[in-house]
């Protein structure tokens, strides 16, 4: 089926979102997200992200809540090429066959582009990547190709979990560079925080175990100090599994300072609290 | 387009997948291969000349052993052909447990609709598991045309068309066999059962189809894999299906006028019958499935 999206509606809503797996509880635990520009949401490991881009996809097995994509719901969506791409490793076919055959399958399915595909593997991974299978490749070639396959689909919005995993300094730069050209909302996923100060213009969310906080700028976000006192004028409290809360203020607390500090946030999220 | 492109991929990935070559046609070989040389090592015309008077005129006992020879080769190719279907089925049933998060994307974001899909890789299924089949037939024929013959007479099926729609019919049973297990795990949630599951058609086809072919008749015939082995049998030698006998044992029966010859239109509505009823638990469960979550599948 054929689902007539229109072109003005860009803006992908979840609606008290519950998800995560069949073992275990929920990973997402009622978030509530509005997406219409590009966004980056920055969580230390396990906060689940991951599991974020899932649910907007429509691939996690265990949901509750809606996911709205232009102003239909992720469920119903079917036959939609454009609409959605993402690098996510599970959504490629297994398949021994070489990269350069499956991604042909996928970008043909999808009404992308193989030859900017090709491009973006040469010029940042590897060319004879393209014929190796996928299985075959090293970590970091791995990635390479994942996102050109998700950026050379050429979709409406461009999911990217953790892009520059197991990249080298220059690849990172070279593959953000490739990030920020293509068109489409890109919606960023990564725990890493350098990229930062590229993206000055991107709205910023903080996701901590399960739950969302923002939207910050980048400007914004390097102006906070963090501190466990409650504060009134918090402009964010994340709350924490073990009962306490963190506070994000412009005034109270150790200031972020400076982006590179802002992996503090993570020690402080994560095992200094 | 989309089926043909999708069909085009699949086709080249499994006939690319040494996996497939080599338990689905290889190892098929070397069976076929001790069939003839070393079951069959003692089958041979001065052998089969004792069994008739002295007097007999010799172009009488050429013929029987023909036919002997025909009945034969018959039998071993349709229990080949189905063990290789059946090896087929446990690669098909990993692929489809792990292509349903890869497909729910693609047919959601792409212009591949599930049925297109699926159309496309069940196609891809039964073009491979033809031309595999072929690749056994035609061993089958040289190999026992050599052994018997010596290349004198060529031992070819009477009745090809049946051999191929058997053969396609088959392949579309297996399937949907396979489908019907990996869907099943994913919808009892039991991904960690897929390498035991995907084994149960294998299992079966050589215990039901052995115990089919050599030691008993009956209800055994109308299982579905029985079904396979029996109709390329009676294709392949033009033989007569006497359900109460083994299939080795048909052949002999008819000729002395014991049992009572089945309408292979009965065989066919219950291949047929098993085919849909797969089909059916196929899209029952496709639809109640909703995919398998990656940390259980990397966890396997």
């Amino acid at each position: 089926m054929w689902l007539r999206l229109k072109d003005d509606c860009m803006v992908i809503e979840l609606i008290d979102v519950f998800a995560g797996y069949r073992k275990g509880g929920f990973v997402l635990r009622g978030v509530n997200l509005r997406i219409s520009s590009n966004t980056i949401v920055l969580g230390p490991n396990g906060s689940g992200k991951t599991t974020l881009l899932r649910a907007i996809i429509g691939t996690v097995v265990s949901r509750k809540g809606r996911v709205v994509i232009d102003g239909v719901d992720v469920d119903s969506i079917n036959g939609s090429p454009g609409l959605v791409s993402a690098n996510l490793p599970e959504l490629v076919i297994r398949s021994r066959l070489p990269v350069k055959h499956i991604a042909s399958l996928y970008l043909d399915l999808v009404n992308g582009d193989y030859d900017h595909f090709k491009e973006i593997v040469s010029r940042i991974g590897e060319e004879n990547a393209l014929d190796k299978g996928l299985h075959e490749l090293s970590a970091g070639l791995r990635i390479v190709v994942l996102n050109a396959l998700a950026l050379a689909a050429k979709a409406k919005y461009i999911l990217l979990d953790e892009p520059f995993e197991n990249l080298d300094p220059a690849r990172r730069v070279a593959m953000l560079n490739e990030i920020v050209k293509s068109s489409g909302i890109k919606v960023m996923a990564t725990h890493t925080t350098w990229l930062l100060r590229t993206l000055d213009v991107w709205d910023i969310y903080l996701i901590v175990e399960g739950l969302i906080y923002g939207s910050l700028k980048q400007y914004e976000l390097i102006e906070l100090k963090i501190s466990r006192e409650p504060i009134s004028d918090a402009v964010l409290s994340i709350k924490l599994r073990s009962g306490s809360e963190v506070y994000l203020s412009r005034r109270t607390g150790v200031p972020l300072s400076s982006l590179d500090s802002l992996d503090k946030l993570y020690e402080v999220l994560t095992w200094q609290y | 387009m989309a089926v043909l492109r999708v069909y085009k991929f699949y086709l080249r990935d499994v006939l690319s997948n040494g996996y497939f070559w080599f338990w689905s046609v290889f190892f098929m070989m070397f069976w076929l291969f001790m069939g003839a040389f070393v079951y069959g090592a003692r089958f041979t015309l001065d052998e089969f000349s004792k069994q008739f008077p002295i007097d007999m005129p010799s172009p009488v006992i050429e013929e029987a052993w023909r036919e002997s020879t025909l009945h034969y080769t018959a039998s071993w190719y349709g229990s080949i052909a189905l063990f290789s279907m059946s090896s087929i089925t446990i690669g098909l049933t990993q692929y489809i447990f792990y292509s349903t998060i890869p497909i729910r994307y693609l047919t959601k974001y792409s212009k591949a609709s599930p049925l297109k899909f699926y159309t496309g890789f069940t196609l891809s299924a039964i073009t491979s598991t033809a031309i595999y089949t072929l690749i056994l037939l035609i061993t089958s024929i040289l190999l026992y045309s050599y052994k018997f013959h010596g290349f004198k007479t060529i031992i070819s099926p009477k009745n090809m068309l049946g051999v191929v729609f058997t053969t396609i019919t088959g392949g579309l049973l297996m399937y949907f066999l396979s489908s019907t297990i990996a869907l099943l795990l994913i919808v009892l949630k039991k991904p960690k059962l897929l390498a035991l599951a995907s084994f149960v058609p294998y299992v079966l086809s050589f215990g039901l189809g052995m115990a089919g072919l050599i030691a008993t008749g009956g209800k055994i015939h109308f299982s579905p894999f029985n079904l396979i082995l029996l109709l390329n049998y009676h294709y392949y030698a033009e033989a007569t299906i006497i359900l109460d006998d083994p299939v080795t044992k048909m052949w002999y029966n008819a000729l002395i006028g014991i049992g009572q010859a089945a309408d292979p239109l009965k065989l066919w509505l219950a291949l047929i019958g098993w085919t849909l009823l797969f089909a059916t638990t196929t899209l029952i469960l496709f639809r109640k499935q909703r995919g398998i979550s990656i940390e259980e599948i990397v966890s396997l």
